[in-house]
């Protein structure tokens, strides 16, 4: 006795979801969740070993930042909104 | 569920720390879907199954009805993208490190405690050949370093919880004794990487534990893992199916996992070799799925096994979860105690045959 198989099944290219490309879109969020998982694991590593004067990075990260400092950020965070989400205003 | 713990440096297994993460990641997730993400999809399946009223006999109406439920489209989705990317993932990381592993285990063939023993002249049946087991690159077999793929891959598949066997060490500990209380030889049938094998060995110090498998990856690799635990166990490659030990050379006869994984005629020579080699009085412990009912009316744990089934690289389960395996012990053992111990996860259960 073999497995019970429907017409649509396909082992190796499964189709869980109404359509091929919401399969793709799922494989893809997996992939980055993981990818930012694997960013922010190294991050936090990365914060528990570097010091500066003897302060750990993980607090000099919640110290005030300078307020020039914070204008750049505002323009840098401005730029990679429109990067992303840019392309709405062209359809 | 058990917590399990998430590595923030490279574990003994990855290349480096990304990688170590990245399948920390998949852990993580698979958690979540054999958790909560599961349990919806179960509430799903029985609300459907209420909707509809008339039981369903046939898996593949349970399959029209409940594939189409979002919850259960989706973690069908997540469950299968998981063991793909794990498996690459380990499997890429694994072959970064492939020359120290090797080396490390050529070494180790050299030494004791115990040994390995394969066989060249040994050639894979066919229904070993026929798919990648649970999608495994290579299957069991077809990669000389699928014993450490198969380890660190292995890990996900239990959610966290066996890196070092503990899973195996777990049913190990709930195995009986012969009434006589005598064990002094131990076979571990299938042993794979021997988690079980080196488990008996920490159970019984005294007695002489042999672990058996097919596949020459795995109990080579077998070997390199017990040796690094200081364990003094023998490995050797031949089929559970023809075993090349004398009648009444053990005490004990351990199957874990191995029956749902071959068809049924292989399953009646290992149920038939393993009374051979079993003394009188001894036992022959089985730890598999349990059967189930096969036109019995049908729920999501029917669903579930079709699905992993086709989608899991499972293609001898389904034969086996739907057929009479109690029955096949009854016909070959004078005793056959059908469910001696059940698993938490309620998934594996113990069968003992005493001869
Ligand atoms: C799921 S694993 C077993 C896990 C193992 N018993 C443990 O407790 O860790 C299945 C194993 O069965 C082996 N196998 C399949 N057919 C076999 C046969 N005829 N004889 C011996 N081993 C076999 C495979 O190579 C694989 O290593």
């Amino acid at each position: 006795m073999t497995t019970p198989m429907l017409p649509t099944d396909d082992p190796r290219h499964p189709a869980f979801l109404d359509s091929p490309v919401q399969d793709a879109l799922v494989n893809i969020c997996i992939e980055l969740a993981a990818e930012l998982w694997v960013t922010r694991s190294r991050l936090r590593r990365l914060e528990q070993l570097v010091r500066v004067d003897g302060v750990a990075a993980t607090e000099l990260i919640e110290s005030e930042e300078d307020p020039s400092e914070q204008s750049k950020r505002a323009e840098e965070r401005d730029l990679f909104a429109r990067r992303i989400f840019g392309g709405i205003a062209a359809l | 569920m058990t917590t399990s713990s998430s590595p923030a440096t490279k574990s003994a297994y990855a290349a480096c720390h990304d990688d170590a993460a990245y399948v920390d990641f998949m852990v993580g997730l698979r958690r979540l879907a054999l958790g909560e993400i599961k349990n919806a999809a179960v509430a799903a399946s029985e609300a459907e199954l209420a909707r509809r009223g008339e039981p369903i006999r046939d898996v593949l109406d349970l399959r029209r009805l409940l594939d189409p439920v979002p919850v259960i489209a989706l973690r069908n989705r997540v469950v299968r993208s998981v063991q793909e990317k794990t498996w690459r993932r380990v499997a890429d990381t694994v072959h970064g490190r492939a020359s120290e592993l090797l080396a490390e285990i050529a070494e180790a063939e050299r030494r004791g405690p115990g040994s390995v023993h394969c066989d060249p002249q040994l050639t894979y049946p066919e229904y070993y050949t026929v798919e990648d087991i649970h999608l495994q690159p290579g299957s069991y077999y077809g990669d000389p370093l699928a014993g450490a793929i198969t380890e660190y891959g292995g890990n996900v598949f239990y959610a966290g919880l066996n890196l070092d066997g503990q899973v195996k060490q777990a049913s190990v500990g709930h195995v009986p004794l012969p009434a006589d209380g005598v064990v002094t030889r131990v076979l571990d049938l299938a042993c794979s990487i021997g988690q079980s094998t080196t488990a008996f060995k920490q159970r019984f110090p005294d007695a002489r534990v042999t672990g058996i498998d097919i596949a020459a990856p795995m109990v080579r690799y077998a070997h390199r893992r017990a040796i690094k635990l200081g364990v003094d166990v023998e490995f050797r490659q031949e089929s559970a199916a023809a075993l090349s030990f004398p009648d009444a050379a053990f005490d004990l006869v351990y199957c874990n996992i191995l029956f749902h994984e071959v068809p049924r005629d292989v399953a009646e020579r290992v149920v038939t070799e393993a009374h051979r080699v079993l003394r009188p009085g001894g036992v022959f412990v089985v730890v598999d799925f349990a059967n189930r009912p096969a036109h019995g009316p049908m729920d999501w744990g029917d669903y579930h096994r079709n699905v992993d089934c086709i989608y899991n690289g499972e293609p001898f389960a389904s034969a086996f979860v739907y057929s009479d395996f109690t029955t096949l012990l009854e016909s070959v053992f004078p005793v056959v105690d059908p469910d001696h111990h059940l698993d938490p996860g309620g998934i594996r259960l113990m069968r003992v045959c005493t001869r």
